[in-house]
């Protein structure tokens, strides 16, 4: 089986956006929500020896997602590709998963109620397509490809070229969108938006926490007391008025 | 126990009434609805952090679904079937079920009762021998399981509703799964011992029995709901007395009576009401009434369910299936089962409630069947054609002065006027 | 025989003679309706002028996504955000739909909504009226776009000679004559640029990343991967400053002074292309005397950029000769001396041997092109009213200046202009002076806008013709010679037309059959029009609409050049003219002069604009996906100057300008990344169109603030960064 990456390459992009607007376009994402966000770090440093790059966000389909295990209806899991998928379906729009990931690649889609996120474009791979991202980017800043094909382009930027990923001290699983500069533009990057913990909101910490257990010990306590009246039951007998 | 045998009255093995059968229908409505909401519920929930069935529990209820989309679609139909009936229930059988006097017999907890839980936790315990204090027609433990359930039940329905339909933010639908969860855990508590003694406990087999039978022995009421059996004999002495009288009609409003007269309402009256319900329609949801469009959707939605793909690749189909929007979340769907119940309702209230064929006094009750059945095709047929019927497009048309309305209405009427010459047998 | 066609007709030919490809067993995604199979459609994006390739995708008679075109030879497949929202426009609910009449005051709204029959013959009456009362002269044209060339012919076929296009005057006319007269063509549009191949990259005041052209785009990026040094020239710290080598944040108005003393470095220090300007130039000994006192060390002083930057940037550049592209820019009227700057960068250009070298500028290729026999257009009485070619000598007399044609219906002079005839330009938001062009359309008899939307301007028109969109209509073919590989692309309707709208064709036709001018225009259908201009070509009309585009061998290098390309520098010389004597003879600077620009006031900040990515001028503002990607612009202060003024990021302020005009409320950004005596913002916001209910009061206006201009005394082309403007707090209700 494949596992499928995506390589940006930093000293490309320009910014323009394209890719957030062919994703859009191609997945009905709502005006003021995006699939994959431009994310400028803006100049920084003292005038005139500044420094800038964008951050092209999406979602990583890290080896090891945080949003998996948060989901509690399983609408979110990962397939064998690697590609880590929401089943609308399946989805009741509880919102856990998006404070779940790291790099805020979570939406809800407030037409459908339902959270939303790249999927690398699975349907279009399907089709024998690329992402519509990286057929538009008009900067050539986007491959996409097997991680495992030895063959192929981002193998080559990943094992050759070195592209990096987006990581901080806490936050290290296995994002697998990599990141090509020649003038730092990842550390850059690093520095300005590095993934955070993941959280889940306080209902869900309050079930987890609390109500989950709180369950068992209900369940648990009126199975003991039912075993205390079953076994007086049996020990005085049954009572002579039964027919 | 046998000291008391002694001075027991001598009972006949005579059964008394204890259930009605609408109770017992309801009873293991129920009792199916929990077994497949808890067994597909436990199930749903999938993630590690929240999930409490075994993985193994989880992959094996998916399995008999096929699908986790499936498993959740038939723990929603299901919950919306229990939702609907429980309303249903509630609806009709307020009068009956929800009076003061019922409920202080189904929930309310007396001295006794308080006395009788304590006793019988001791006695369970082995640390009392005290007799336990007469009950009613249910005991403490029921009563406490039944408000239990009073409590909960809205909860689970509400945030099911929240869940399955996405009302409100994502952090109220975050709280919904929540409490969803946890009023479940609260009810299944209780579900447990009533099970227990429902179903294993013997000195409660009688009561397992009566839920199929609505009967229970005289002896066991005199025994476990004392109370109970007294006001049953004391309303046997009194019949036989010949002391009870009917009860009079109640002094309720006038209001009430006129909605209940038999008499139907006259027509201009009526007319004011349909036009002002149609006002109040695009008010409110910014359409006119119709019917056939609606229809139309249950047939959607049935050859969606049949056969998906035919639904979603035929060019008039696929306007009523499309992704992401149920096909029967639409007002005239949800119109027309208001206009039923609405239905239902006013000829309950004007007690004219009964099976019946309307039909003319000289046509068979199958020719008018068969009669009805191809008038409706051809006025199906026809709705279609004109994209709407009497409702949609002359009524609602109407209203909005739209041209076809007022061609298919004369046409309508130009049509039957010629066709009741033809036709006036069936009625006549 | 009725002359309309059909809807049905439009959407099988579309359907058919396109060769649309069925996509079969398309999964439908949740973009997609389930339904009949897609067909997707070639033709070319008009978001902005670049005309990338698409391929339209048609779902049930609707656009469901527009995709590059893989087999456009220029643009592969790539798409920006503008192209990508293609159909947000087509699907804008705001759109004109109908014909409509003015009923009440101009400006005021209020109109009367008519046929087209009404429409068309109204306005073939006013139009003989006018003829006969002030002769064809008085009416004037402002036609942009490709769509214009029909009613340009109609134009003609009238009678008069005034049409202008703010292409010219506010846009890249003096550049286009600059390089004109150093190497005897124009640079045309798209650029001639071998961005991929060059070694060396200098942008001044081009904004590339923020200003998208999807296949220069490509090529920039391509040209960096593979190591090209870039340097950016800018007062701002742009997306292309952000990946140069070196960042010179130039004083604004002193770039002339900087290309100056490159020459000075690159001929002092003889690092120029001695063979290719032996072969090819004239002129270089008055240059070479010219340059000699322009150190570094004196540009310094004038550019605030240190002396020693200024060497090594010139070293660098020349290094890489001669594949050096000195990008031309676009939007270059700034300061009223614009066309020597643009003959500056010219020289430079040829002392570095790059025009017509593999990674320098590339040489046009002609494509053959048929023509109808048209009747001769008739002779106007009376010349141009704008000044082009008379009072600006080298103003292009095919694209006219458009401030010039304001200027003579407010003056009257040389003779009044009655009527106005604005097609795809949007005159209050791109000619600067808007109270001039205000008081100039209220001293009209006739004013007709044709558009898509209404923008401010319809407001103001007697008569609104509501255009098909780019999707909806044909267009003349995009034939493009300035490309490594010439090519012709089409435009054809994807979907019919919605609502009443019309495509710009069927109007001009219309309207000249009511004129009686039909004979301009022969053919019948569209394809008739297309194939007698690809006859030529060699390719078939079913080809060429199935592939989009159809491309031939280019000869884009001095040493690829055939005879039939013609003379490699058309100048009067024939040779590259680093001297003009032109420029002499009409009494101008031969060789480029800097003068010194008028400094800010203290207390005020120079005012610059740009574009940014997802918005082509004022015209996609209302797009409900790209006002998505960026409703409104802000003002970007330096936080020192932000600090002087008491402001702070995020702050809503309203910017008064010199002559105390004021924008709408704007955010202020304050970025190091501008220097502390300007102020930048991103043109095409602060529209004031109650009718385009997305965009209407979004933002700033920095036309609004352009009530000075600078007006290049060659081409009448008006220098806009002449402009002071000061922040104010908002008092936002």
């Amino acid at each position: 089986m494949a596992r499928y990456a995506m390589v940006t390459d930093l000293t490309r992009c320009v910014g323009c956006e394209a890719c957030t607007a062919a994703c859009s376009a191609e997945w009905d994402v709502p005006p003021g929500h995006a699939r994959t966000r431009v994310l400028p770090t803006g100049p920084v440093g003292e005038f005139p020896r500044l420094r800038a790059a964008f951050y092209v966000a999406q979602c990583n389909h890290c080896d090891r997602p945080p949003c998996v295990e948060a989901c509690p209806s399983g609408a979110t899991f990962q397939g064998p590709d690697g590609i880590v998928k929401i089943d609308p379906k399946l989805c009741i729009g509880c919102g856990y998963c998006i404070p779940a990931c790291p790099y805020d690649a979570r939406y809800l889609n407030p037409v459908t109620q339902k959270v939303d996120k790249c999927d690398f474009c699975a349907a279009r791979l399907e089709r024998g397509q690329l992402p519509a991202c990286v057929t538009t980017c008009t900067a050539h800043a986007k491959f996409f490809g097997d991680l495992e094909d030895p063959n192929s382009e981002v193998y080559r930027l990943v094992y050759g070229r070195g592209a990096e990923r987006i990581e901080s001290d806490e936050v290290k699983i296995g994002p697998n969108v990599y990141y090509l500069g020649t003038r730092g533009e990842p550390a850059l990057v690093r520095e300005k938006f590095a993934p955070h913990p993941p959280q889940i909101p306080s209902s869900g910490q309050w079930w987890e926490r609390v109500f989950k257990p709180l369950a068992f010990l209900m369940a648990g306590a009126t199975f003991l007391g039912q075993a205390i009246a079953f076994f007086t039951q049996l020990r005085k007998g049954e009572s002579q008025f039964d027919e | 126990m046998s000291e008391q045998a002694t001075y027991l009255p001598a009972f006949s093995e005579r059964m008394i009434k204890k259930h009605h059968v609408a109770i017992m229908l309801l009873h293991w409505f129920n009792a199916f609805v929990w077994l497949a909401e808890l067994t597909t519920g436990a199930a749903l929930i999938q993630s590690d952090r929240f999930r409490f069935a075994p993985q193994w529990y989880v992959e094996l209820v998916t399995g008999v679904f096929g699908t986790r989309a499936n498993m959740l679609r038939f723990h929603i139909a299901v919950g919306l079937t229990w939702i609907v009936v429980l309303a249903v229930y509630g609806i009709f059988g307020w009068r009956t079920y929800l009076r003061e006097e019922v409920l202080k017999r189904e929930i309310a907890l007396d001295r006794d009762d308080v006395n009788w839980l304590r006793i019988r936790i001791l006695r369970l315990l082995g640390r009392s021998n005290e007799p336990l204090p007469p009950q009613g027609i249910y005991n403490a433990g029921q009563k406490l399981f039944a408000l239990t359930v009073y409590a909960m039940v809205p909860l689970i329905a509400i945030s099911g509703l929240i869940m399955a339909f996405h009302w409100g933010p994502a952090s109220v639908v975050g709280w919904a799964v929540v409490v969803h969860f946890l009023a479940v855990a609260v009810v299944v508590s209780g579900l447990m011992i009533h099970v227990y003694m429902g179903a294993v406990f013997p000195e409660e087999k009688p009561a397992f029995f009566s839920m199929i039978t609505g009967m229970v022995p005289e002896s066991y009421a005199y025994r476990h709901h004392r109370k109970w059996w007294e006001e049953v004999k004391m309303l046997e002495r009194k019949r036989a007395a010949g002391e009870l009288e009917e009860a009079a009609p109640q002094a309720s409003s006038r209001v009430w009576a006129a909605l209940r007269a038999r008499e139907y309402w006259p027509a201009y009256w009526a007319a004011l009401g349909l036009g002002l319900t149609l006002l109040a329609a695009f008010l409110l949801v910014g359409q006119g009434l119709g019917a056939s469009g609606g229809f139309t959707r249950y047939l959607a939605f049935l050859i969606q369910l049949v056969a998906p793909g035919y639904a979603a690749s035929h060019p008039y189909w696929s306007n009523y299936v499309q992704a992401g929007r149920p096909v029967l979340m639409d007002f005239l769907a949800l119109e027309l089962i208001g206009v039923a119940l609405g239905g239902l309702v006013s000829g309950w209230l004007a007690g004219r409630l009964r099976w019946t064929t309307d039909r003319g006094p000289s046509v068979p009750v199958r020719a008018r069947w068969a009669l009805a059945f191809a008038g409706g095709l051809l006025s199906g047929f026809g709705a279609r054609m004109a994209r709407g019927c009497t409702s949609g497009l002359a009524l609602s048309g109407g209203a909005t002065l739209s041209a076809g309305a007022f061609v298919f209405m004369l046409s309508v009427f130009a049509a039957a006027f010629a066709g009741a010459y033809l036709l006036r047998r069936i009625w006549l | 025989m009725s002359s309309r066609i059909s809807r049905r007709d439009w959407l099988l030919s579309t359907a058919t003679l396109a060769g649309a490809s069925r996509e079969a067993g398309a999964t439908p995604t949740p973009g997609q309706r389930a339904g009949k199979p897609a067909l997707q459609v070639a033709s070319n994006c008009e978001m902005c002028f670049w005309r990338c390739g698409i391929l339209a995708k048609v779902q049930d008679g609707k656009v469901t996504r527009i995709e590059g075109n893989p087999q456009h030879p220029l643009t592969q497949g790539r798409l920006c955000a503008r192209g990508n929202a293609g159909h947000f426009t087509l699907y804008d609910p705001d759109r004109l739909k109908r014909p409509q009449l003015r009923v009440g005051e101009r400006g005021e709204g209020r109109f009367r909504e008519i046929s087209w029959d009404e429409a068309l013959d109204w306005l073939a009456a006013r139009l003989t009226e006018l003829k006969e009362k002030y002769g064809p002269e008085s009416v004037a044209f402002f036609p942009h776009g490709v769509g214009s060339s029909f009613f340009a012919t109609l134009m003609k076929a009238y009678g008069t000679p005034n049409s202008a296009e703010p292409s010219f005057a506010q846009c890249r006319g003096p550049r286009d004559v600059g390089y004109a007269l150093t190497f005897g063509r124009p640079l045309g549009s798209p650029e001639p640029l071998d961005l991929a191949n060059a070694r060396a990259i200098v942008l001044i005041g081009s904004h590339l990343g923020e200003n998208v052209f999807t296949s220069q785009i490509t090529q920039f990026a391509e040209g960096l991967a593979r190591g090209a040094r870039l340097i950016v020239v800018d007062p701002r710290f742009s997306t292309a400053a952000s990946k140069a080598d070196w960042w010179l944040p130039i004083r604004p108005g002193t770039d002339i002074a900087l290309l100056l003393a490159w020459m000075h470095v690159i001929l002092s220090e003889g690092l120029e292309d001695k063979a290719y300007l032996a072969a090819y130039a004239t002129g270089l000994d008055q240059l070479r005397e010219h340059v000699r006192n322009f150190t570094p060390e004196w540009a310094s002083r004038e550019t605030e950029l240190p002396a020693g930057l200024i060497r090594e940037t010139a070293r660098a550049i020349a290094a890489a000769k001669p594949a050096v592209v000195i990008h031309p820019g676009r939007h270059v009227t700034w300061y009223g001396d614009d066309t020597q700057r643009a003959r500056a960068m010219a020289i430079l250009t040829a002392l570095l041997g790059a025009w017509g070298r593999k990674g320098g500028i590339l040489l046009r290729t002609p494509v053959p092109r048929g023509h109808f026999d048209l009747p001769p257009f008739p002779e106007p009485k009376r010349g141009r009213a704008d000044g082009a070619g008379d009072r600006y000598p080298l103003a292009s007399e095919e694209q006219g200046i458009t401030t010039g044609l304001v200027e003579a219906t407010l003056t009257g002079r040389p003779y009044p202009i009655k009527g106005w005839i604005v097609y795809g330009q949007n005159v209050l938001e791109s000619l600067p002076q808007r109270e001039r062009t205000l008081a100039a359309i209220a001293r009209l008899e006739l004013m007709v806008v044709v558009d898509i939307l209404p923008v401010e301007q319809t407001l103001y028109a007697d008569l609104v013709l509501p255009e098909a969109t780019y999707l909806e209509r044909y267009d003349p073919p995009h034939i493009v010679e300035t490309a490594a590989r010439p090519f012709i692309a089409v435009r054809q309707p994807v979907v019919a037309p919605l609502y009443d709208t019309r495509p710009g064709w069927w109007i001009a036709r219309e309207l000249a059959r009511r004129l009686g001018l039909e004979a301009w225009f022969p053919w019948r259908t569209p394809d008739e029009h297309l194939a007698k201009i690809i006859e030529p070509l060699g390719i078939s009309l079913k080809e060429l609409k199935a592939r989009g585009a159809v491309s031939f061998e280019g000869r884009p290098y001095i040493e690829s050049r055939k005879p039939e390309d013609g003379p490699l520098f058309p100048t009067e010389s024939g040779k590259i003219e680093l001297y003009s004597k032109l420029l002499k003879e009409l009494g101008h600077d031969p060789l480029p002069v800097y003068r010194p620009p008028a400094d800010p006031p203290p207390g005020w900040l120079r005012l610059l604009y740009g574009r940014a990515p997802v918005h082509s001028f004022a015209r996609s503002q209302n797009n409900a996906l790209l006002a998505g990607l960026m409703p409104e612009n802000a003002v970007w202060i330096n936080p020192q100057t932000a600090r002087a003024f008491g402001l702070h990021d995020g702050q809503r302020v309203v910017l008064e300008n010199q002559d105390g005009r004021k924008s709408l409320p704007v955010t202020v950004r304050t970025t190091p990344g501008i220097r502390p005596d300007c102020a930048f913002m991103v043109h095409g916001f602060g529209l004031r169109a109650p009718g385009l209910r997305r965009a209407n009061g979004r933002g700033a206006s920095d036309n609004a603030l352009l009530s000075r201009v600078a007006t290049d005394p060659l081409t009448g082309a008006t220098g806009m960064h002449v402009n002071f403007v000061r922040p104010l707090p908002a008092e936002e209700s």
